[in-house]
């Protein structure tokens, strides 16, 4: 039997898969309730327990889709970094003031950016979900549990994070086909609505 | 395009992936005086912080070293050697150890995460030194004698030393624009996990 060929990429890539899968029975496997898998689980579970976390993530890699190349991989590479500060931040126990207004506000604008085809400079969008990402970060850091185990923790909010980038930039690739752009502004102003209502919730 | 070599080493990849999931039923209680051989493979897939340091240091090294094969196997070598003297030599010192793996995973991670590896001689110098923590590291607090440190410590750079080639390799692979993109995304995950690690070591102590 004649194998097909394959691409550089898709050997890189299932490599690197690979290796992801080889970490998982690591970090989930036996002894879960010591400092490695019930960390990781809460830690995943975080980001993906509240709505405004959620929309924010998925709006990131939405907007990186539509912004292209290379905003498309520098938002992902820069949203973890940038957040992780604000993470520090919140675990030192430094004060941030109007945490949650932040966090809606980013659900808030970054579906207005969406809707509205907003393309800035990559600088000037790198700044925005930089901003953003402080406050998400705070929040995640500032409710790291004491008793959950830090590395498990640490890796399984990042992942999940990232992973809601991912959704929301492959999402986003749909701004290809020729409806694909008006389809994404109808999600950016659902995004915006909803970050009111969250807003109105959260002062009302 | 590629042809059949590559294809039998993709194979031989998955086939190894497969390998590496299988101990995963069975790690469960097992004891180090079992088989210090096996425990030492097992240990890279049971003490993960240091094993974000491995990966990171072998994304690293396979992005520092371009195109040059010689300074890739230089580094695997070194770090083979730093592991083993590393578990035989390192002092006893947890908390040190530890912090220093951090701090490495995070330099590491940000110098791939923001695509400046640095020359490839830093990283045929800096490996073994990772591998000597790494070492000390995963040898930490066994209480063994020199004969049973040394077949934990083989079996370790056996299996740390495999995950480390087959993640140089694809580091080194990666010159696809999205597999870039890959190996970056990958390793600024690795440094936001070991700053928050940090943050978490100075707020309340090692974890």
């Amino acid at each position: 039997m004649k194998l097909a060929p394959i691409n550089k990429n898709q050997l890189t890539l299932s490599w690197l898969l690979a290796v992801v899968i080889i970490l998982i029975p690591g970090l989930a496997g036996a002894h879960t309730d010591g400092a490695g898998g019930g960390g990781f689980m809460t830690g995943f579970m975080h980001p993906l327990g509240g709505l405004d976390h959620v929309l924010a993530m998925v709006a990131v890699g939405l907007w990186g889709a539509i912004l292209g190349s290379p905003a498309v991989w520098i938002l992902p590479v820069a949203f973890p970094l940038i957040m992780t500060l604000g993470a520090v931040a919140g675990i030192l126990g430094l004060p941030l003031p109007q945490v949650e207004l932040g966090i809606v506000s980013s659900v808030v604008m970054l579906g207005l950016v969406i809707a509205v085809k907003f393309r800035p400079n990559l600088p000037l969008a790198v700044i925005i979900v930089s901003f953003f990402a402080v406050f998400h970060g705070y929040a995640h850091g500032v409710e790291l549990p004491q008793n959950a185990g830090a590395l498990g923790y640490s890796s399984g909010f990042v992942v999940a994070t990232g992973l809601l980038h991912m959704a929301g930039i492959v999402a986003g690739l749909v701004h290809r086909l020729p409806w694909g752009e008006r389809v994404l502004q109808g999600g950016g102003l659902a995004v915006t609505v909803t970050g009111l209502y969250l807003m109105k919730q959260l002062y009302l | 395009m590629m042809k059949e070599p590559i294809l039998r080493r993709y194979m031989s990849v998955l086939v190894f992936a497969g390998g590496a999931l299988w101990p995963s039923s069975a790690m469960a209680h097992l004891r180090v005086s079992d088989s210090a051989l096996f425990s030492g493979i097992i240990q890279p897939f049971t003490h993960v912080e240091g094993t974000i340091l491995l990966l990171v240091l072998s994304l690293w090294a396979g992005c520092a070293v371009r195109s040059r094969v010689i300074l890739l196997r230089f580094c695997l070598g070194g770090l083979a050697g730093g592991m083993l003297l590393g578990g035989m030599l390192a002092p006893d010192a947890m908390a040190k150890m530890s912090l220093a793996v951090v701090i490495l995973t995070l330099g590491m991670g940000l110098a791939v995460a923001a695509d400046r590896p640095g020359p490839g001689k830093l990283a045929v110098i800096l490996t073994p030194i990772a591998g000597f923590i790494l070492g000390g590291f995963w040898r930490e607090g066994l209480e063994f004698g020199v004969k049973t440190t040394l077949f934990f410590m083989l079996g370790l750079a056996v299996s740390a030393t495999a995950l480390a080639a087959v993640v140089m390799a694809a580091a080194f692979f990666a010159r696809g624009r999205v597999a870039r993109i890959g190996v970056r995304i990958l390793a600024s995950w690795a440094c936001a996990v070991s700053a928050m690690l940090l943050a978490y070591w100075y707020r309340s102590g090692p974890y």
